[in-house]
């Protein structure tokens, strides 16, 4: 991978004198692919969006809408939120100094197929045919994230294949 | 007869022992598998020799032993859904958390077997030791505020040294994977 920029590239990063900080997320998102970064914005507006609405009563209402069980056994989503926040946390982080970036998101990866896991287990033998909207759009909901996640492991391999190689 | 030590001179004296202490050097140059625990003196991997123990993808002795111990955690962990799903330890009454338990054994199960199918493929498996121990510590996160899902069967024996034994074996997951990782990458 070559350290050198472009004028334009420079430009781009708004910097003119030449001395671009490795340690910037605008650098680490420009060295990588177009459908890396669109992945990565993605990935931030899920999470960003799962933290907003994690702190107001609407999971609770959907909850209830779809014959959810009652939470017995059933892990709290507080904890849930602190999970996603952590991971939000670590990926954003790992980026920016592009440390532990490829593990960041195969941790994220893992913990977050385990969490659908869980939740569909909680509510597969619940429900009806009457469900069947709401829990599509649930569905859909937890395999956006998760795709996105898949892309960027994709990505970051693809990206690193030349490394590993020589 | 001729005399052909007349035709050696200095230069031709210091040449051919710069080519013999070359020679050596070369020679002592050869592999260090695995992170140099193999050999105590510094003796350097070419790029070539690095790339085949890389490749190769041996275990040293110290994750060797993790990787027994995680065997038989998981075991352990598998015999207490055995006894719970059979009924021989019927003592207590039906766990409403049973089901989160079994898809945790699930993928603990699941990441164990790909991990050993990668390690007997000899195919790189860091990121996957990485994943897991990722999983095991969110469930560990989990249980340790949630209170009611605090282990599968707690009343039981086994159930009790497997969950005072999980912070051991937590560390030993992450210990290995910053080992693995640090093999793989170098």
């Amino acid at each position: 991978m070559s350290d050198k920029l472009s004028n334009e590239e420079m430009e781009a990063l708004g910097d003119s004198t030449g001395a671009v900080s490795h340690n910037s997320i605008a650098y680490n998102l420009h060295i990588r692919s177009k459908l890396a970064r669109a992945c990565f914005y993605g990935f931030n507006v899920c999470a960003l969006a799962f933290l907003v609405v994690s702190g107001t009563d609407v999971m609770e209402v959907w909850l209830s809408q779809v014959n959810a069980p009652p939470a017995e056994g059933v892990t709290d989503l507080k904890v849930r939120t602190l999970l996603i926040f952590v991971f939000f946390l670590w990926v954003n982080l790992a980026l920016t100094f592009d440390r532990f970036y490829i593990e960041s998101l195969a941790s994220a990866l893992s913990v977050y197929l385990y969490a659908i896991a869980t939740r569909f287990t909680q509510f597969y033998e619940h429900l009806t045919l009457d469900d069947l909207w709401p829990f599509a759009i649930f569905v859909l909901l937890r395999l956006i994230p998760l795709a996105l996640l898949i892309l960027l492991v994709k990505e970051e391999m693809h990206r690193t294949a030349p490394d590993r190689a020589a | 007869m001729r005399c052909w030590h007349k035709h050696i001179t200095y230069a031709s004296v210091i040449t051919l022992a710069e080519v013999f202490t070359k020679t050596r050097q070369k020679e002592a140059e050869i592999g260090c598998p695995m992170g140099g625990e193999a050999h105590v003196e510094s003796r350097r991997a070419t790029d070539k020799e690095g790339r085949r123990y890389r490749g190769l993808n041996l275990l040293t002795r110290s994750e060797r032993i993790i990787y027994a111990i995680t065997v038989v955690y998981i075991c352990c962990l598998l015999g207490l859904h055995v006894l719970y799903y059979t009924g021989i330890f019927s003592s207590i009454e039906r766990d409403p958390s049973a089901m989160i338990h079994a898809t945790r054994t699930t993928f603990v199960c699941l990441f164990m077997s790909v991990i050993s199918i990668q390690i007997a493929r000899q195919k790189p498996f860091g990121l996957l030791i990485v994943a897991a121990v990722a999983y095991s510590s969110a469930t560990f996160i989990e249980d340790f505020l949630v209170s009611e899902s605090s282990f599968f069967l707690p009343e039981h024996p086994l159930a009790g040294a497997l969950f005072t034994l999980r912070p051991l074996f937590l560390l030993m997951v992450l210990y290995w994977a910053v080992q693995r990782r640090s093999i793989e990458t170098s």
